[in-house]
């Protein structure tokens, strides 16, 4: 079973994230929510992580600052990462993918576009 | 140069968007009805700051009774939500609305950071430079976006 943290400060959007990974294949993934970068990291630490998904713009770690860390993380670097955003600009776009972003989607999200980003990060021989 | 016609479009867009994505609501843009005429007590906000050329930021103003039936609707469930939940729903619809304006925009307004969303209750005042557009929600629900120039 995977586990997936969500970081999102708007609970409305972590719950809305979670139904669109639900439907798209990770119906039986144990949900993790975190309403900031620091709480993340915490929750990625409790237990091997099979993906974070986060938003940039959060409070205390930000987006960009919670990558930042997982990259430097011997324990954490090497969990697939996926940014959904209403913001992100270029230059941080660019630094996401510097630091190995899995994928980058902007907000408003739907399931298929999370499927899209699911397949390149879960290959089929691999499953969901 | 961002002519004011085309900022208003694609408000409109990313609002329309936003709504249709995450509530599954229609949007119609409405020149006539006014908001607060009960005196701002049955409406919440949302507001965003944006660091930007020309543009400072954007702010929805929804009645309470929109953004209760948009939150059940998106949490699908049959229990009423607590008051912070509707705040925190208008909070993410304006984040949501905001950051889709500026990548509609498509590079336009130039680099842009988008703050974390503010919210409360009640009808703002408006002041300084702006642009307002006014929409319908599923024909019955009166609902305002502002978005603050430089």
């Amino acid at each position: 079973m995977k586990r997936v943290v969500i970081a999102d400060d708007s609970a409305l959007a972590r719950m809305f994230l979670r139904r669109c990974l639900e439907i798209t294949g990770l119906s039986e993934a144990l949900f993790v929510e975190a309403a900031n970068g620091e709480e993340a990291l915490e929750r990625m630490k409790e237990a091997p992580t099979d993906l974070l998904v986060t938003d940039l713009t959060m409070p205390k770690v930000d987006g960009l600052e919670l990558m930042r860390r997982i990259v430097a993380s011997p324990r954490l670097n090497g969990v697939p990462v996926l940014v959904v955003t209403s913001a992100g600009n270029e230059v941080q776009r660019d630094e996401l993918r510097q630091l190995g972003v899995a994928g980058i989607l902007s907000k408003p999200i739907s399931p298929p576009i999370v499927a899209e980003a699911l397949s390149l990060i879960f290959p089929l021989s691999e499953g969901l | 140069m961002l002519e004011e016609p085309y900022l208003l479009e694609q408000l409109y867009n990313a609002l329309r968007e936003t709504i249709e994505t995450m509530a599954f609501a229609e949007v119609m843009l409405d020149e006539g009805t006014a908001l607060g005429e009960s005196g701002g007590s049955d409406l919440v906000w949302g507001r965003v700051a944006i660091k930007a050329d020309l543009l400072q930021g954007a702010e929805l103003v929804v009645p309470v009774e929109l953004i209760e039936s948009l939150t059940d609707t998106m949490y699908a469930g049959d229990e009423r939500q607590a008051q912070e939940v509707y705040l925190d729903t208008v909070a993410e619809l304006t984040n949501t609305l905001t950051g889709k304006f500026m990548l509609n925009l498509g590079g336009k307004a130039g680099s842009f950071m988008l703050a974390v969303p503010d919210k409360g209750c009640g009808l703002p005042d408006i002041s300084g430079r702006h642009l307002v557009c006014h929409c319908m929600v599923d024909e019955t629900h009166p609902i305002r976006v502002v978005l603050f120039l430089e």
